[in-house]
């Protein structure tokens, strides 16, 4: 991932989210340690304190939790918080922009869920 | 533990006035950003710290001591800038050689890894270097000295592209390894925003704000949309800056807050982030209008 | 990080050996200085002509070291100057330092300057009678200090640094003061000799009584006392006069 200073998010999100990513892909599993905000500051370049304010985010979320003197590890319940997070504001926020977007083009609500469908179908002849 | 603190510092030079009641303290240990416009007092302030220079009025301490002419504050404390003169009798690896037996932390190794790694060569005399060259030196006696305030006053002056990555990679890698407090004045904020825990903007040799560098990105956004639309919505708003983007629309930087702006998405308006860099140009630009106002 | 405690001793000796790097050019024109003193003196430095009346005539040609002495004051002196100016000045401040540092600093490096020149200046009138015996015709006639005791040679160093230290303290000063204001590299000249010349009129023997008190005293160490009294004065006013002088303008 390359951070980007341009993007709305503060970096603090952008590496949140990052961390979430890699908790969903898979390469951070429960109980796994995840990177210091040393190395993370140095992974992307950031100062470490931004990288802290990623950490103590997903840790308030409870994605990660604390073991004194070691660092931070990978909740069990993480993948789960994440995705519900993800369904409830981010694909929301999407869908939410989507709606807003068809309104201004003048697509009205039935056109809108059918371009939807066609999407999953493709999507499901791809996997095929 | 804070190592800078300063009280309605204000100095005059002159007829000018280069600070003005500037109150700021800056924390041990961290990364600050100092921007500011031409002549908003940036190296005043920064050589004030460094005690090369006498304040006006006012109180500041570095390290609980006022810096003046101070020995304590002149081995902790290394100011960096374009200015620095060696006596032309010395080769850059014999500087390197004598700046070592002045500062107690100097990391030999660090020098000479970053001396070989921009390719100097040790027996060039350094008022023979190129801008850029010059400013990669520096750097590196700044870095090496390891002191507890290092400050860099536009540092990468003259670097190119390549060498300045370079820099503020070292920088932040070396900060890491070796905790300290280091201020950057530079006029490039989208280079450093990054490496930066907090931002002081200067305007006209007064403080703006001090602000953590996250909430510096989410102090304002852009709005654009039909001109009337904007002007309505804006009315009651803290406005930055705003200008006319073709027949009729404009383009505006508003202070966040959250519930408006969701009201602007809801009236069509297109709300875009606005980089940490234009913001501070924004703010401290002298009209609303900016450039612009001069061709009307 | 942990913080350093600079003491002004180390500061001070630091500073002095990079000086003796950063001024090594200053004792290699010393060198050039004194050899063209030599040159000059070569021409001899006074000449007398007799003729009596019995058909003798006498050509003497009078060779002594006072060129160089004279070159070397005027050396000590501009280099005392030119380490006080703005450029100089910014190099004192390149690394861990302050006024007091970078004066005393200076002053140090003017010390050893002035033996080292001491010692040039003495050998540089040993070599003078050197090339004078061997390359003037027709042989000269040695004074009747032919034969040197060591211990003349070392009043000679010895006095001749202690003059140095006292010209040395002097231009310092002077540089110091002309460094506070952009006019006074042209106006404090103009007002010495102004002084000088008000002095000379005001009382004829008063400048000839202050050259005097420092290089007509007989007694060794009244001689030292004064000399070494002086320049702690010029130092400390040099102290004083840039202590709320800033650097790095």
């Amino acid at each position: 991932m390359i951070i980007s200073s341009d993007s709305a998010k503060p970096i603090y999100v952008q590496i949140a989210e990052w961390i979430e990513t890699e908790i969903l892909n898979g390469n951070l599993k429960e109980n796994d340690k995840v990177y210091s905000q040393y190395k993370l500051a140095e992974m992307f370049t950031i100062n470490p304190a931004t990288a802290a304010k990623g950490l103590n985010m997903l840790h308030e979320e409870k994605i990660l939790y604390n073991k004194r003197g070691l660092g931070k590890f990978v909740t069990a319940e993480a993948r789960m918080i994440i995705t519900d997070k993800r369904k409830n504001r981010v694909l929301k926020g999407m869908l939410q922009e989507a709606a807003l977007e068809a309104e201004r083009l003048e697509v009205n609500e039935e056109e809108l869920i059918n371009m939807l469908h066609t999407i999953f179908k493709e999507r499901k002849g791809d996997t095929k | 533990m804070n190592v800078i603190e300063c009280e309605k510092l204000t100095k005059k030079r002159r007829q000018l006035t280069a600070l003005q009641d500037l109150s700021f303290s800056i924390e041990e240990n961290t990364i600050t950003g100092l921007i500011g416009r031409n002549g908003a007092g940036k190296t005043t302030l920064l050589k004030i710290l460094a005690g090369f220079w006498r304040p006006s009025s006012g109180k500041v301490e570095v390290f609980k001591e006022d810096p003046f002419q101070n020995l304590f504050i002149s081995a902790n404390a290394i100011y960096v800038d374009d200015q620095m003169r060696y006596s032309s009798r010395l080769t850059l690896s014999e500087i390197l050689t004598e700046a070592e037996r002045f500062y107690e932390n100097w990391d030999a190794e660090l020098a000479n890894r970053l001396f070989d790694y921009f390719s100097f060569h040790p027996r060039q005399a350094h008022h023979h270097l190129s801008k850029g060259k010059m400013s990669t030196f520096n750097m590196i006696i700044g870095l090496a000295s390891r002191c507890a305030l290092t400050m860099f006053d536009e540092p990468t002056t003259g670097m190119d592209a390549g060498v300045r990555k370079d820099f503020y990679r070292a920088l932040l890698k070396d900060y890491i390894a070796n905790p300290r407090t280091i201020i950057i004045s530079s006029h490039h904020l989208e280079e450093i925003e990054d490496l930066l825990e907090d931002v002081l903007l200067l305007d006209e040799g007064k403080k703006y704000f001090h602000l953590p560098m996250d909430e510096l990105k989410e102090y304002a956004v852009g709005i654009s949309g039909r001109t009337e639309v904007v002007m309505q919505w804006m009315a009651n708003k803290e406005v930055i800056h705003n200008e006319q983007v073709g027949n009729n629309a404009t383009y505006a930087i508003v202070k966040n807050d959250y519930f408006s702006i969701d009201q602007a998405k809801q009236l069509g308006m297109e709300v875009s982030p606005v980089s940490a860099s234009d913001l501070c140009v924004h703010l401290t630009s002298r009209s609303k209008g900016g450039i612009e106002s001069v061709f009307k | 990080m942990s913080l350093n405690n600079a003491s002004l001793g180390s500061t001070v000796a630091r500073q002095f050996k990079y000086k003796l790097k950063a001024y090594n050019g200053v004792l290699s024109s010393l060198v050039l200085v004194q050899i063209i003193a030599i040159l000059f003196s070569l021409g001899g430095n006074g000449s007398f002509h007799s003729s009596g009346g019995s058909g003798i005539s006498i050509n003497a040609t009078l060779f002594t070291n006072a060129n160089v002495i004279i070159f070397t004051f005027l050396w000590v002196i501009a280099h005392a100057v030119m380490m006080t100016t703005k450029a100089e000045r910014e190099h004192g401040f390149t690394f861990v330092s302050n006024h007091i540092s970078n004066h005393l600093s200076n002053a140090l490096f003017l010390l050893l300057a002035s033996v080292i020149a001491a010692v040039t200046t003495i050998l540089a009138g040993f070599l003078l009678r050197v090339l004078v015996y061997f390359f003037k015709e027709p042989a000269p006639i040695l004074g009747s200090n032919v034969h040197y005791e060591v211990s003349d040679i070392f009043t000679g160093v010895f006095s001749m640094t202690f003059y140095l230290i006292l010209l040395a303290s002097a231009g310092y000063v002077l540089g110091t003061l002309s460094q506070l204001h952009r006019t006074l590299p042209y106006l404090l000249p103009v007002l010495l000799i102004g002084i000088f010349i008000w002095l000379i009129q005001l009382d004829h023997s008063l400048v000839g009584r202050g050259v005097a008190f420092y290089f007509e005293e007989t007694n060794a160490l009244l001689f030292v006392l004064k000399v070494t009294v002086t320049s702690v004065v010029c130092f400390l006013a040099a102290i004083m006069l840039t202590k709320r002088l800033e650097a790095r303008q």
